[in-house]
């Protein structure tokens, strides 16, 4: 069982697994982070990810976070899909505290609350569009009905014709899309996409970018990591990262 | 760690390859031995001699050298003991090798085998007190406990009036020459009335007397050593392949940059080789101990020699060469595939061609085959079906090499008890003597003891029992599988073992000349009998007659466990149930022995599943990062690996069980044809649910170390393509 769970008040509370107790008030606020860092290796080869990094999230938001390479923008990313952890700070989402989960609980946790679109798209490649749709939802948890669910996420993104195919018989574009599929069939609350558009063409790139930002407007929260400043521009809040840390956060109409 | 592991496999599978040494580091030794020694040519028991007819026996043409000795087999208490009289200070055929203390210098002392008594100690044989002042041996009597004394002593205890063992040291030991030595050391003899006791034994050029025995074992270890080579090849072709084909990226990278093909070619050719050379150099050595430690486990046991260090310089040359040539080809074709790769392709793709491209990829996407993580599964095998094949064959070599080694185990241990099977005595005694010492007041005259006869013989060549009984005997029965048993016609009839008959050509109503210690002699087949044996069954008087002691017998078979016998010549009596432990005994020497090289089979085998399958998860580390990062927990990644090692699993047992069965038939087969002999092939099914139940837990544990190894990968970091 996760041990995370929003109070009836609607203030997040976390069980302090690892011994901290931490208080987080009450927002509305999807995401927050908090001092986030990330650092890999010790002593003298240690290298800094990120650095206290605080971020709130709201729900619904479509957050661009740019910066240049090396600037701690996929790491930040990977924290908050949840595929990598953080040496210090918290992370709470949804009520949940995702930082003092254990592998399995936190696996568990993605598998129900964070769709996963990155560059290379990483679908399986054994397994049809479908398929692939499909065993995300399985992991979720769901039982029933599962291949009705894929077939409607796939028709969503407009692959449904294309079901049957297998990765190797899909363009960059059309895996990315099959991609966006698996990870909001599950209808998470958050998505997080590493460089959604990196290995697409512009028409492609164009095309998957609308269905993140109509995602976002039937109230997923969309974070979206970026080069492309004029897509960055699209979201309602960009994230500037530099040498690990947030350099600036702006609305759209700021920049 | 996974390159580690893989020549750690490597190294083993090598190393497992030099059990075929083992003939070659055990016969060393002993022909060292036989040197020391001075080993005899020619070994001749015969009746008691005079020291004239000794002396005439230096005179025959082909003989440099002739000692005479005697020997007896004496109980006490305990057992047995072989009682020898020899010259020991003069003595230039087999020579006493003293280990401590000293060898005898008066009648009342005595040297023992090793482990046989301590110094100090007097052993009271028959009326006769010997005092051990010192511990050693020779390699004619090596392995059995064993007094040495002088002639005088010796004789004493057996009751023998003379020397009754020579040994022959020829001018010239071929076959040939000794057996003309022998013909004419009966003639020389016969003048007198004596007789050979039992067959001569030949040693020509090197041979020492367990040579036989030692190339039946040769021939069983070869086949183990063959296995264990075939899993070695599969394993360097498995590692060789993928780790070239890891380096494809690398390589595109460089032909992209400008690089000819032809250097990238020789640089991944030279990284195989070099992973190979590293196993070589831990494999080999490996091996030679390997090798030398079973071969001591051989000799200590039958021979109760301890070798020297030994090695065999065409097994390790052979191994060597073998391994480096078999990187050099399978790697000069992966490194030729990788570098025809169409540059775009390798720079783009990390896994290889992905699935789908071939149409029965797409064939098998559009089966129903289960739920997803079994499909994945499925088709993960189908997409690297060389390493599924890799994995299979493994898994069917460590299965067929137990089934082989339980399978001979159970075949062993039957033939024994179905050699035991037609005696119906409760006791056999046989003089301690040459000779047919025995006449028919030895016994009561009841139907519970009977005499008989047993001397060595040949057919064709072949060594058999000669056995004599009378007809109507109640002490041996076998049923008849052809003919009739003996009659009691005095006419000079054989009845033979079934599987030798019919594997030597000869039917009822045959004529066979049987070589007996007194010469050859002429016998119809009336019958065969189902007995496992090797052997031939005569009249017992006919028998008497034919070795020239008409009346004289050399065995007592009785129904009571401790005969009262008439006689002053010393005796020896084995029980049905020492027979049957000795038998015990044996099995657990063979088991021992064999055992060792089957765990090492199914040890290398077990590496290289591992190795393989370690190997099929780096390359997928993409695919189940992707596949936590969608939710999946460890026990789904174990899952998702379960199901596609345990059908492979099931196909690489039921290979195995095939070829364990098949592997069996083949080396009872072998061994019943080269002996004539009915061997008979028990397979061990008792051991099936074992052999089946370990290996699938033991791919239930690589499992769930595959699937911790997955989750100890960090996700993020693998999906972007930085590990």
């Amino acid at each position: 069982m996760i041990e995370c769970m929003p109070t009836p008040h609607g203030t997040a509370v976390h069980t302090p697994s690892r011994g901290s107790t931490y208080p987080i008030p009450a927002s509305n606020a999807l995401v927050q982070v908090r001092s986030l860092t990330r650092i890999w290796g010790r002593g003298d080869s240690a290298q800094i990810g990120i650095a206290e990094v605080d971020l709130d999230m709201r729900r619904g938001e479509l957050l661009a976070i740019v910066g240049p390479s090396g600037s701690g923008k996929s790491t930040l990313g990977a924290i908050l899909a949840g595929i990598d952890s953080p040496t210090s700070g918290s992370l709470v989402v949804d009520g949940c505290r995702v930082d003092n989960l254990k592998r399995d609980q936190l696996a568990r946790w993605r598998g129900a609350n964070v769709g996963i679109v990155l560059q290379n798209f990483s679908l399986l490649p054994t397994l049809t569009a479908a398929e692939n749709v499909e065993l995300a939802l399985m992991l979720s948890g769901r039982r029933k009905n599962r291949r009705e669910a894929a077939l409607s996420a796939l028709a969503a993104v407009g692959m449904v014709e294309k079901a049957k195919r297998l990765p190797a018989q899909l363009s960059g574009g059309e895996q990315q899309r099959v991609a966006i599929a698996r990870a909001v069939v599950g209808r998470p609350a958050l998505l997080v996409a590493d460089e959604p558009t990196g290995n697409l063409d512009q028409a492609n790139g164009h095309a998957v970018f609308g269905i993140l930002t109509g995602l976002a407007s039937s109230g997923t929260t969309v974070v979206f990591i970026t080069h492309d400043l004029q897509l960055a521009a699209e979201a309602n809040r960009i994230v500037t990262m530099v040498d690990g840390r947030v350099h600036g956060i702006a609305t759209t109409a700021g920049l | 760690m996974r390159i580690v592991a893989s020549v750690f496999a490597l190294s083993l599978a090598i190393g497992a390859v030099g059990v075929m040494a083992i003939p070659a580091v055990a016969r060393q030794p002993l022909r060292d031995v036989a040197v020391r020694d001075g080993l005899a040519d020619l070994v001749i028991s015969t009746t008691a001699l005079d020291s004239a007819q000794v002396a005439a026996l230096a005179t025959i043409r082909g003989v440099a050298l002739v000692e005479a000795s005697t020997s007896a087999v004496v109980e006490l208490g305990d057992g047995d003991v072989t009682v020898v009289g020899m010259q020991l200070v003069d003595q230039q055929i087999d020579r006493l090798h003293v280990i401590d203390g000293r060898p005898p210098a008066t009648d009342r002392e005595a040297l023992a085998s090793p482990g046989f008594r301590a110094i100090g100690e007097t052993v009271t044989v028959g009326v006769t007190s010997l005092r051990i002042v010192g511990h050693g041996d020779t390699l004619w009597f090596g392995g059995t406990d064993t007094l040495y004394t002088t002639t005088q002593s010796a004789l004493a205890i057996s009751g023998s009036e003379g020397p009754d063992r020579i040994a022959i040291v020829a001018k010239v030991d071929t076959a040939a020459s000794l057996h003309s030595i022998a013909d004419e050391v009966r003639d020389v003899i016969g003048r007198q009335g004596d007789t050979f006791a039992s067959f001569p034994f030949f040693l020509p050029g090197e041979r020492t007397p367990i040579e036989d025995d030692i190339e039946q074992i040769s021939t069983l270890i070869g086949l183990l050593g063959m296995v264990a080579g075939i899993v070695a090849l599969v394993l360097l072709a498995s590692t060789t392949s993928t780790l070239i084909a890891e380096r494809s990226r690398e390589t595109a990278v460089m032909r992209a940059l400008g690089s000819p093909s032809r250097p990238l070619r020789r640089r991944l050719r030279r990284i195989a080789l070099g992973i190979t050379a590293t196993a070589l150099v831990i494999g080999l050595p490996l091996g030679v101990l390997i090798a030398n430690v079973i071969a001591r486990l051989v000799l200590d046991e039958f021979v109760g020699i301890t070798p020297k260090f030994g090695f065999s310089i065409v097994v390790v040359a052979g191994s060597a060469a073998g391994a480096l040539l078999g990187a050099r080809l399978v790697s000069a074709r992966a490194a030729r595939r990788v570098t025809k790769l169409p540059l775009a392709e390798a720079l783009r793709d990390r896994e290889g061609a992905p699935f789908g491209r071939r149409f029965s990829d797409r064939l098998l996407a559009r089966m129903p085959t289960g739920g997803l993580l079994s499909r994945v599964a499925l088709r993960s095998s189908a997409h690297r079906r060389t390493r599924a094949v890799a994995v299979v064959a493994q898994i069917a070599a460590g299965v067929g090499a137990l089934l082989v080694i339980t399978s001979l185990t159970t075949s062993v241990n039957g033939f024994n008890d179905a050699t035991r099977a037609p005696w119906r005595w409760a006791s056999m005694t046989t003089a301690g003597q040459n000779g047919l010492p025995f006449d028919s007041g030895v016994i009561d005259g009841t139907s519970r003891q009977e005499l008989a006869i047993r001397v060595d013989g040949q057919v064709s060549d072949l060594d058999l029992d000669i056995f004599g009984f009378s007809p109507d005997t109640t002490m041996f029965f076998s049923p008849i599988r052809d003919g009739s048993w003996l009659s009691s016609s005095g006419a000079p009839e054989a009845v033979l073992s079934a599987g030798f008959a019919s594997r030597s050509d000869i039917n009822v109503g045959d004529t066979i000349d049987v070589d007996l210690p007194s010469g050859i002699v002429r016998y119809k087949v009336v019958g065969t009998v189902d007995d496992h044996g090797r052997a031939v069954y005569l009249d017992v008087a006919v028998l008497a007659a034919d070795l020239g002691v008409p009346g004289r017998y050399n065995m007592v078979l009785s129904a009571d466990e401790t005969p009262t016998l008439r006689t002053s010549v010393p005796v020896s009596t084995q029980t049905m149930e020492q027979l049957a432990q000795q038998g015990e005994d044996d099995r657990a020497s063979f088991v021992l022995i064999f055992g060792a090289i089957a765990a090492i089979v199914a040890a290398v085998a077990a590496l290289a599943v591992v190795s393989t399958m370690s190997v099929n998860l780096y390359e997928r580390r993409h695919e189940f990062a992707a596949v936590q990062a969608i939710g999946a927990r460890r026990r789904t990644v174990r899952g998702l690996i379960a199901r596609e090692l345990f059908p492979l699993g099931l196909v690489g047992i039921g290979l195995g069980l095939g070829a364990g069965y098949l592997g069996t038939k083949g080396i009872i087969g072998s061994f019943e044809a080269s002996n004539s002999v009915d061997i008979g092939t028990v397979f061990a099914t008792s051991s099936l649910p074992a052999i089946v139940s370990g290996t699938l837990l033991g791919l239930l544990v690589l499992a769930t170390m595959a699937a911790r190894s997955a989750g100890r990968r960090p996700i993020a970091p693998t999906l972007r393509g930085s590990t």
